[in-house]
């Protein structure tokens, strides 16, 4: 690694909260191994992590944030509303904040369409919590632009976030457009889990850049504006994943690492 | 792979339950217990029978078909093993070796053998009235004794279980849509289930201790709509939809269930499924160590009285291991909890003519109360 101060991009939500470009996705590490993991990701540079009630981790996120020394207004925390707590909202964030040991989060996702519906009732329960101040921002997770859409006429308000299984392999110009289009950012979940390392593609850009083929998918993302998540136990690989300002990918790799998408 | 030291501690446990009971030997058929006492899961065997055979001393004899020796072997199982032949000479073959372990039997006429009821139409030719001590049923008894309390390796097959369970739960709840079939249903925790290393499962209408009756083993499919007839068409989103999901990992079971309302239901079904979370949680708050299984039902049936109702059912939970064994929360019992012990919590309400609204979640009990072991609400989930 170069020796080099570690900066991390950035984006402005609509409602006015800032998201660092890159956090630290903690699916599905648990206990102390996660709280060690958080710690360590938050001494290497990073300021976003990303939890959900569903990983069951929230309280060793909660003993993390407790523990360090960074101030909790300079570390952005996710977490999402899994779709069967629909109906129980407010007590879901009750619990998320209690685990997490802070008044607010800094972006609440709704975790999945339930029921394969946008869940209108439940968005508005999550604006009414943007409203009172328990979170900063609002989104939503795994969801189709049509039913992004459906929101936004049920309530006059769009997701901040869309977060959904984002790589090379799932790249999609038409949904980052209809994203960008209606103000919402674009979160990557399972960003190098589901990715082809080896691609041969990945593997030329690595080299022209010195760089490993996750660094470049992390560096792709973010040129996309794209908010990734990519997760890791180890040190070194946490580093790398964070380190991605000192090179550029011109257009033409942009282009061809958009080539590699298997879903149009 | 298992452990291979593991089924070796199981069979000293059970040998030492014979003892207190003052068996020579017990003889057993139901797969939870062949499983408990060889880590081999007979329930997909080509041939019906397989037995295990454990003397006092802990000497144990897997019997099984030739056919499912292959099986046996990839399983790790390094005891002593016995087999038949498969094809039409079987049911001969199988009586054969079963006369010579039974004539090789060093207690004489006065043996005290338990066999469980499902090895009974296989050793029944040879328990005879010359051998009054012989019972048929007790088997049951020195399982429940020998898992009662569960060790470390068994704590921590039954957490991998749980887990796989609610990957499974996640699989439906998540991927629910109201147009579902039902067989897409169960191909979503398949696979989920699969891509998390977990593979068998067993089936809800399992007995204590492992009874299944006489059909073949599996019943159905990895997750069962309870209420519903074997369907494979579209949900009818104006009913309930009631499911559970039976993994097993090494031989451990989970189980869960949930109850997912594709409409919004009206007041009295609100009510109703609100009243049954309430006492579900009352009777999982009361478990804790010194508590009776009585005491817990107890708090279950307090709840709903409060609201004018009876409980559904007197039995709201079992003990988890291999499948699902003894001892059960039930009314009237008296089986005082330890730690260590892990019981699956199960409640319903029935809705006469539909499917009703079932919850269950699993737990281990701990030195100061309890730990659930699933993430799985004990509510009515709404998706629609």
């Amino acid at each position: 690694m170069s020796s080099h101060t570690i900066t991390t991009p950035a984006v402005c939500l609509t409602a006015g909260a800032t998201m660092p470009l890159i956090g630290f996705g903690t699916h599905p590490l648990r206990g102390e191994e996660a709280t060690r993991a958080i710690l360590e990701a938050l001494d290497v540079g990073y300021r976003s992590v990303d939890t959900a009630t569903r990983y069951r981790n929230q309280d060793a996120v909660g003993r993390a944030l407790q523990a360090t020394d960074i101030p909790r207004d300079q570390i952005f925390v996710t977490t999402k509303l899994p779709p069967d707590a629909v109906g129980y909202e407010r007590e879901t964030l009750e619990k998320s904040l209690t685990d997490l040991g802070t008044d607010y989060v800094d972006l609440w996702l709704m975790h999945w369409p339930p029921g394969g519906s946008a869940g209108v009732s439940a968005w508005e329960q999550m604006v009414g919590a943007r409203e009172a101040g328990l979170v900063r921002a609002i989104g939503v997770s795994n969801y189709r632009v049509a039913l992004l859409d459906e929101l936004h006429r049920a309530t006059g308000v769009y997701p901040e976030v869309a977060q959904l299984q984002w790589s090379p392999v799932h790249f999609s110009q038409r949904y980052l457009t209809a994203c960008t289009g209606r103000g919402i950012v674009v979160g990557a979940h399972s960003p190098l889990r589901s990715a082809r390392l080896s691609d041969p593609i990945l593997a030329r850009v690595a080299a022209a850049h010195q760089a490993s083929p996750t660094q470049v998918i992390v560096r792709w993302d973010v040129q996309h504006g794209v908010a990734v998540v990519p997760k890791s136990s180890h040190r070194d690989r946490m580093v790398a994943n964070l380190d991605v300002g000192w090179f550029q990918l011109s257009d033409d790799e942009m282009t061809a690492i958009d080539g590699l998408t298997e879903l149009e | 792979m298992t452990n291979t030291q593991a089924p070796r501690a199981r069979q000293e446990r059970f040998a030492s339950a014979m003892e207190a009971r003052e068996y020579d030997f017990c003889v057993v058929s139901a797969p939870a217990a062949v499983a408990y006492l060889t880590d081999v899961d007979p329930r997909g065997f080509s041939d019906h029978g397989t037995t295990v055979l454990v003397d006092r001393d802990a000497n144990t004899v897997l019997v099984t078909s030739d056919a499912d020796g292959a099986a046996v072997a990839a399983s790790g199982y390094q005891g002593r093993v016995t087999h038949w032949s498969h094809g039409p000479s079987a049911l001969a073959d199988r009586e054969a070796v079963m006369r010579g372990l039974a004539v090789g039997l060093p207690y004489g006429q006065e043996a005290r053998g338990a066999f469980d009821w499902r090895s009974r139409a296989v050793w029944e030719p040879f328990v005879s009235r010359a051998h009054p001590g012989w019972v048929i049923g007790e088997a049951e008894q020195v399982l429940a004794d020998a898992s009662r309390v569960k060790d470390e390796d068994e704590l921590r097959r039954l957490r991998q279980a749980a887990n796989l369970a609610d990957i499974g739960y996640t699989a439906v709840v998540d991927r629910m849509t109201p147009d579902l079939r039902v067989h897409e249903i169960v191909r979503n925790v398949d696979r989920s289930l699969r891509a998390a290393g977990g593979g068998g499962y067993w089936s809800p209408l399992e007995e204590p201790a492992g009874v299944t009756g006489w059909s073949h083993y599996p019943h159905g499919s990895i997750v069962t709509l309870f209420d519903r007839l074997p369907e494979t068409g579209v949900l009818d989103v104006a009913q309930l939809l009631p499911f559970g999901i039976h993994p097993l990992s090494e031989n451990y079971a989970g189980a869960i269930a949930a109850t997912i309302a594709l409409s919004e239901p009206g007041p009295a079904l609100r009510s109703q499924a609100s009243q049954l979370t309430d006492a579900m949680q009352a009777a999982i708050a009361r478990i804790g160590p010194g508590v009776t299984t009585g005491e817990v039902h107890a708090a279950f049936a307090s709840v709903l009285a409060d609201h004018g109702t009876t409980p559904a059912e007197d039995v709201i939970g079992y003990g988890l291991g291999t499948g699902l064994t003894y001892p059960l929360i039930a009314a009237g019992t008296s089986d005082v909890l330890e730690p260590g012990m892990v019981f699956t919590v199960r409640a319903s309400s029935d809705v006469p003519g539909v499917p009703g609204i079932v919850y269950q979640t699993s737990l281990v009990v701990t030195g100061t109360g309890h730990e659930l072991l699933n993430i799985v609400p004990l509510r009515l989930i709404h998706l629609y």
